[in-house]
């Protein structure tokens, strides 16, 4: 009995992952600033020593929406997104963030999708940008 | 390569290097599960963890190296028997590579914890100490309670039976490893400082077990996770060498829902005097106003004494933050070797590689730390 039970666990976990593999996409999340606080910043970002609205580390909070706004503000630019704090930080080679671990470079990407697309008006930053 | 077929060579890898670790014959013959015990056998919580009964404080003794007397501050400072006091040091100091290489030393715990007994069945448990504290309320959070309940208990003299908790505390789910960096704590529901108020009902018993627990948003603290929720947990010892378990809990922010269930096991193998634990869970996460990455979180944990004084665990950790999208998972190996010195030093070693995306030539990551921890 003990043997079945540990053979249909391992049967369905191997379905899951193969089916799992198999309807895999690219990278088409939605590029919002809900998506990137609640499922990117928060998980990897806000631990409680680090950016949270109790420590708030080098004045940044991302573990809710209403704290990762104002947060997300200074470090934005959607002018030059390549060249905004949220986005350097996270590929830099020297203080990289998150300290502990990097996000993966589909999260960095989608993030650098967001500030050139949606940051603007996400965050009702108003920034007109030179033509 | 595949999430699939990469998760089955890490797995196969893990296994193997376990059981081929040299390890002597006299293995610590009270290992949990070969035993039938429950964290209640060692541990006045149901939850594990904490303040030590008579029976774990004999084993923190028998296994110990240099057995020196497991009491209280070596029994130098007598209580009375409706007090049971304790605390906890720890501290690492090691090498961190994230992947920029830092040398880096840091303290983990410094708390005290003091049970106190009074009525039938009825006990009052609080830890406190020094913590980092609040910016802009420096003076009023640079200490804390992290943990605070009000107990009942169906059968005080026993380990065994209905339990009732009030008050701040973790709510039971997963594992309850204590390596908070472990994906199944971290992004598993329950992360480090993720203690909040809420109403436990537990029943313990040698052959299972179930905790439910039901939670809100800490209302004085501003901690990790901002939301509402309930947890439930059951475990089933099939014999004595093989439990299994599930769980699932739903928790709501503002922002946010989360849906998770998991299975548990462990299981006992005789012969390498190997004890596997697994815990996998499925996330669902509901973002408003769109969004809704499906998660999976997995960790499989080789232990085994190879000496009473010396713990080897082997971990496997798996993440992916979001299965539908290709190249967002995440592995870990995680080696701890754990000293038992005397019955209140533990020297650890403890040291992780990790890979982004394994097979797909995503960054790596990891740290090896000594690990200093003191209970009082």
């Amino acid at each position: 009995m003990v043997r079945a039970m540990v053979r249909l666990a391992l049967a369905v976990s191997v379905a899951a992952v193969a089916v799992t593999a198999c309807t895999q996409t690219d990278n088409d999340r939605p590029a919002t600033v809900e998506y990137i606080t609640e499922a990117i910043l928060q998980p990897s970002c806000a631990q409680d020593v680090c950016h949270s609205s109790y420590r708030r580390e080098k004045g940044y909070a991302f573990d809710t929406l209403e704290v990762a706004r104002p947060s997300l503000m200074g470090i934005v630019n959607p002018c030059e997104p390549d060249q905004s704090l949220l986005y350097t930080v996270l590929t830099r080679r020297i203080k990289r963030m998150p300290y502990d671990a990097p996000l993966p470079q589909k999260d960095i990407d989608l993030i650098l999708l967001w500030i050139q697309k949606n940051a603007n008006e996400d965050l009702n930053l108003q920034v007109q940008c030179p033509r | 390569m595949r999430p699939a077929l990469q998760l089955g060579v890490l797995v196969a890898a893990v296994v193997v290097a376990v059981v081929l670790w040299p390890g002597l014959a006299g293995a610590y013959p009270q290992f949990q599960i070969s035993r039938s015990q429950t964290c209640t056998d060692c541990h006045l919580s149901p939850a594990g963890g904490g303040p030590l009964r008579e029976n774990g404080l004999i084993v923190a003794e028998s296994l110990s190296q240099f057995g020196t007397p497991p009491e209280f501050f070596y029994g130098a400072i007598p209580a009375p028997s409706w007090l049971v006091l304790g605390g906890e040091l720890r501290g690492a100091s090691g090498y961190i590579q994230s992947p920029e290489k830092l040398l880096a030393s840091f303290p983990m715990q410094i708390e005290a914890t003091a049970r106190a007994a009074f009525g039938p069945g009825l006990s009052l448990q609080v830890t406190a100490g020094p913590r980092i504290s609040e910016v802009g309320k420096e003076s009023k959070t640079f200490a804390w309670s992290r943990e605070h309940f009000l107990m009942w208990q169906q059968d005080p003299d026993a380990s065994t039976g209905l339990y009732v908790r009030a008050g701040r505390f973790m709510p039971v789910f997963g594992l309850r490893l204590v390596e908070h960096p472990t994906y199944i704590r971290r992004w598993g529901g329950t992360p480090l400082y993720g203690e909040t108020y809420g109403l436990a009902v537990e029943y313990i018993d040698p052959r299972f077990e179930g905790h439910v627990t039901g939670f809100i948003k800490d209302p004085i603290l501003d901690t990790p996770d901002h939301s509402n929720g309930v947890a439930g947990l059951g475990e089933y010892r099939i014999n004595e060498h093989l439990s299994v378990g599930a769980e699932g809990m739903f928790t709501r922010s503002t922002d946010e829902k989360k849906y998770r269930v998991g299975a548990l096991a462990k299981l006992y193998l005789d012969a390498p005097e190997l004890l596997l634990s697994f815990e996998g869970q499925f996330m669902n996460q509901l973002i408003e106003p769109r969004g809704a990455p499906k998660q999976i979180i997995a960790y499989l944990l080789a232990s085994r004494f190879v000496n009473p004084a010396f713990l080897i665990d082997l971990g496997l950790g798996f993440f992916d933050e979001n299965v539908q999208i290709t190249q967002l998972h995440r592995e870990a190996v995680d080696l701890n070797v754990h000293w038992f010195a005397t019955s209140h030093v533990e020297a650890i070693f403890t040291g992780r590689f990790e890979t982004l995306a394994f097979g797909a030539g995503g960054p790596n990551a990891g740290y090896a730390l000594a690990q200093l921890h003191y209970r009082l």
